[in-house]
């Protein structure tokens, strides 16, 4: 089985992931787990090769594409239960935030299985930035204003994205699950029902 | 793939490995820059970065027919961005030593719908000419030989056609991408030169230089 669990940063991913992985023994896979291959992408994107939406999305892609090859592929071949810290979802709202159409994008990942479950873990822009405050200068800047007052911007930047994780959602066959109100063991108990 | 609407002028040269494509293209530069033309080259997998990555996922046999497509995808939209974009809107001729339908025809021959790769590279502008230099396999087998003295794994389709003998699975990888790229230039619609790749040197030198002016005073 292949579960995904997407949303903005700061709406619960990693906590219900390690609390599925801890209970039911799911193999956790982070979408950037071919490290090799990934350390280029840091590389460019510190020396500013990336800058560009097109070659960044692109980057992204094959960062995907060789997690999904090397890491995914083979664990669910070999009969393993796998929930991904972050998915196909993830990969379209990135691609919308910087311009991309959709449809490029849909393409562009559609090699990729479709989850057994997804799961969008939705929360408010103000509460998940109580959570997590406001990431390192490298999130920072993906900020697509650019101006002085650095709360507005990436509070901008979520709400924008929030908006296009909703969208997609809603579009698809994912499980939004609104976390403002609910506890970590809330949410667990839930999605537990879901595999249920 | 959008109309090409900057001021340059963008022409692309195709075949197999070993048709002769990138000799004919240096001369072409000498020809169009004795001219007066001002001219950029650029070719497949230069990236100084990404073909790095793609020497690196080479070495390792890393690649799998999604991730060869993809990455190969990375160090073509790199370059477009930053060199064929800026140029053309300069209003200067590029010259490309392979296209999209290097893409086209390779990863296809892995096994990559080209609905896929087409959707791919959507953003790319429609050449303005394209020169295809025909070469029968054979031909171009003894060529590359001949240059390399040797047959690497991937450039020999070791990872379709199998690698216990890298010569019978050059021929039919490239075989296999010979008739991919005829499907692709029998469409009307685009502006193309196809050569035999057996003619002498001089004389596709030539036709290529025709060719290469009346595109640019198109």
């Amino acid at each position: 089985m292949l579960i995904a669990v997407d949303g903005i940063y700061g709406a619960g991913k990693s906590t219900l992931i390690q609390q599925l992985s801890n209970t039911y023994n799911f193999k956790v896979v982070p979408w950037n787990s071919c490290k090799e291959i990934h350390s280029y992408f840091s590389t460019m994107r510190k020396q500013g090769e990336l800058d560009d939406p097109l070659v960044y999305y692109m980057m992204l892609l094959n960062d995907f594409a060789f997690t999904y090859e090397k890491v995914v592929l083979p664990l669910t071949q070999n009969g393993f239960d796998i929930v991904m810290d972050r998915y196909i979802i993830s990969l379209a709202v990135r691609g919308e935030m910087r311009g991309l159409p959709l449809d490029y994008c849909i393409n562009s990942f559609s090699f990729a299985q479709q989850p057994d479950i997804s799961i969008v873990l939705d929360t408010s822009v103000d509460t998940a930035i109580a959570r997590r405050g406001i990431p390192d200068q490298s999130v920072w800047k993906i900020g697509f204003k650019a101006c002085s007052n650095q709360y507005s911007s990436y509070f901008d930047y979520l709400s924008d994205m929030r908006y296009k994780y909703l969208s997609y959602a809603k579009e698809g066959k994912s499980v939004v699950l609104n976390t403002d109100n609910m506890s970590c063991q809330d949410v667990f108990c839930h999605v537990s029902n879901l595999l249920k | 793939m959008s109309q090409t609407t900057r001021n340059g002028k963008l022409i692309v040269f195709e075949g197999i490995s070993g048709c002769g494509k990138s000799s004919q293209l240096v001369l072409l530069n000498k020809h169009l820059e004795k001219d007066g033309f001002q001219v950029i080259c650029s070719s497949w997998n230069s990236d100084p970065t990404v073909s790095e990555i793609i020497s690196y996922c080479k070495r390792s046999r890393a690649f799998t027919p999604i991730t060869w497509s993809i990455l190969h995808a990375v160090d073509f939209a790199k370059r477009y961005v930053e060199i064929v974009l800026p140029a053309l809107d300069k209003g200067m001729v590029v010259l490309l030593d392979r296209y999209i339908y290097t893409s086209i025809a390779r990863d296809s021959t892995r096994g990559i719908a080209q609905s896929y790769i087409q959707k791919l590279y959507e953003y790319a502008v429609k050449p303005d000419g394209i020169i295809y230099i025909r070469t029968p396999v054979e031909v171009a087998f003894h060529r590359r030989l001949d240059r390399y003295n040797k047959l690497a794994f991937y450039s020999s389709g070791g990872d379709v056609f199998g690698a216990d003998n890298l010569e019978n699975s050059w021929k039919l990888y490239n075989e296999a991408i010979s008739a991919r790229y005829d499907e692709c230039f029998s469409k009307a619609c685009l502006n193309i030169l196809q050569i035999d790749g057996t003619e002498s040197f001089d004389e596709i030198a030539g036709k290529i230089y025709a060719f290469a002016i009346n595109t640019i005073r198109m």
